[in-house]
């Protein structure tokens, strides 16, 4: 039988270890690319990544919301809680929570990267608070 | 047609409330999303409200049953885990199902009040959350704080909250993961439990089946008014378990004893599901599982809604009380029957078999780790609720960063 040092050394250790090999695994873990078909009512509240080529960008009053309409098959809408700087045109990967909005399914933008920065600012951009369900 | 249909599907809400209250591990939260991905099969024999009654009926009769194998088998999930040690007590005393009936009192209250106080609760919602909206990240923290510098081992608890907190931040930002809440809370609460319980317990003693029970009206009162205040805050902090809010309600509901804390402990889980509703109503806001599950299935949830609801709480209530007492005696009867240790071995197993199932082989990763950091608070004796820190820190984290 273990002693309650020997049993409190074990559960740290396995606990620093364990978490570190996680902290590995997220640092690693990518969604995969899907099309923006996903983004519909079957896959609500999950969180994907998409690609699609931006058609128009519009603004909050206050520039803290940027609302994307993306096209790629169909026509999906795209909302970031931040200033996202990108141009019509442009093909972009969005990572973001899948959710419904008067009755339309829209993606709530977690990360946004360029994929053809030629055509307007290059780079990834972040969306600050991308997650309302709380 | 329709009202045999919705007490159809209650009933068999029930049955899967008998499997996920008494199965460790397996969550409401995993059969809800599974009514919701067969829902279009489902609608084929059931209107959509049949489906949402499913969900209720199931999720109260799971609060009045989930009590049974914390006490029996020392295996509680994040809602019971604060009455681990009580239960265990009685078991050890061969009063298992004392334990048992003082939960089943607790649950009776809370679901009645619930329904009754609903207009008050809708009420007090609407008014304080707008107040609590301001406020409410700085508020987790401060819980957080008195939870740690209230225990008497302060470093350690800081330890396992902060520890669990990091592995809850981790979990739930892995890409990809599905049913991350699974192997985190099981092994968190679960497995670290019933570990413990394999390495300390040996010999379950015989289990008297019909104990009297000698409770003074006060301290049932005040269970169970406690038991409404938790669930009050559960229902507005995001995060907030069953168990923190009994931490905090405990401090203004002092000298409760053990009868108290088992009332309190069924009290505070069915009143916690029950008032969810009322968030719902007025806030849109999902508090559990599921919650969501009917969110996604209604998409729009009105007051007639809400109404079914609150009837199928009362008409569960009643049907589970009876089945958490006769459930509760076999429990106690098969443990005279059955060796102690092969069904906790069982059971850790069965775990361990469907991590991988539903949370992919990083599950398998994630249940060892939070396995290993649930056997702490048992070993350097801190209360377990500081591991809700797995919960709390990510909480805390999006409203304040």
């Amino acid at each position: 039988m273990l002693s309650d040092k020997a049993l409190i050394i074990l559960s740290l250790s396995l606990t620093l270890l364990g978490t570190l090999a996680l902290y590995l695994i997220l640092l690693t873990s990518e969604l995969p690319v899907s099309d923006l078909t996903v983004v519909d009512k079957a896959h609500e509240a999950e969180t994907v990544r998409v690609t699609g080529t931006v058609e128009a960008v519009r603004h909050g009053k206050n520039s803290t919301v940027t609302i994307l309409t993306l096209s790629e098959q169909v026509q999906r809408t795209a909302v970031a809680f931040d200033t996202l700087n990108f141009t019509p045109g442009q093909k972009v990967e969005i990572e973001g929570q899948v959710q419904m909005y008067e009755g339309e399914p829209e993606l709530l933008v977690r990360k946004a990267t360029t994929l053809n920065p030629t055509a307007g600012k290059a780079g990834t951009q972040v969306a600050q608070r991308w997650n309302s369900s709380s | 047609m329709e009202f045999l249909l919705l007490i159809l599907a209650s009933l068999i809400g029930m049955a899967a409330g008998i499997v996920t209250g008494l199965t460790p591990g397996i969550h409401i939260n995993l059969v809800s999303v599974l009514v919701v991905a067969s829902a279009p099969w489902l609608l084929q024999y059931f209107p959509l409200l049949a489906l949402a009654c499913f969900i209720i009926s199931m999720s109260v009769s799971h609060t009045f049953l989930d009590t049974i194998p914390s006490i029996f088998l020392g295996a509680p999930d994040d809602a019971t885990a604060l009455g681990v040690l009580p239960g265990h007590r009685y078991l050890l005393k061969g009063w298992g199902m004392m334990a048992v009936k003082l939960s089943v009192v607790g649950s009776i209250a809370g679901a009645a009040l619930s329904v009754l106080l609903f207009p008050l609760f809708v009420l007090l919602v609407r008014l304080t959350y707008p107040l609590f909206q301001l406020v409410i990240g700085w508020l987790l923290l401060a819980i957080v704080f008195f939870m740690v510098l209230r225990d008497r081992l302060r470093l350690w608890a800081a330890l396992v909250f902060t520890l669990s907190g990091c592995l809850g931040l981790i979990t739930l930002n892995i890409a990809g993961l599905k049913n991350p809440l699974f192997p985190l809370l099981s092994g968190l609460f679960g497995v670290a439990t019933l570990t413990v319980s394999l390495n300390e317990t040996n010999r379950i003693p015989p289990q008297q089946e019909s104990p009297d029970i000698k409770l003074k009206l006060v301290v049932a009162l005040k269970a169970v008014t406690a038991g409404q205040l938790s669930g009050f805050l559960t229902a507005m902090l995001p995060g907030v378990s069953s168990a923190s809010a009994a931490v905090l309600s405990l401090q203004v509901f002092r000298d409760l004893g053990d009868h108290g804390y088992m009332i309190l402990q069924g009290c505070i889980n069915t009143v916690n599901f029950a008032l969810s509703l009322a968030a719902l109503l007025v806030l849109d806001k999902a508090r559990n599982g599921s919650i969501i599950a009917i969110q996604q299935l209604l998409e729009t949830v009105t007051l007639s809604h809400i109404l079914v609801f609150l009837a199928i709480i009362l008409f569960a209530t009643g049907i589970a009380t009876l089945l958490a007492l006769w459930l509760g005696r076999a429990f106690a009867r098969l443990l005279s029957h059955v060796n102690y240790r092969a069904l906790v071995l069982g059971i850790i197993a069965f775990i361990v078999v469907l991590t991988p199932i539903l949370s992919s082989w990083t599950g398998l990763l994630i249940l060892a780790t939070s396995t290993a950091l649930g056997l702490l608070p048992a070993t350097v004796k801190v209360a377990r609720v500081h591991a809700m820190g797995c919960l709390l820190l990510p909480v805390i984290l999006y409203f304040l960063v």
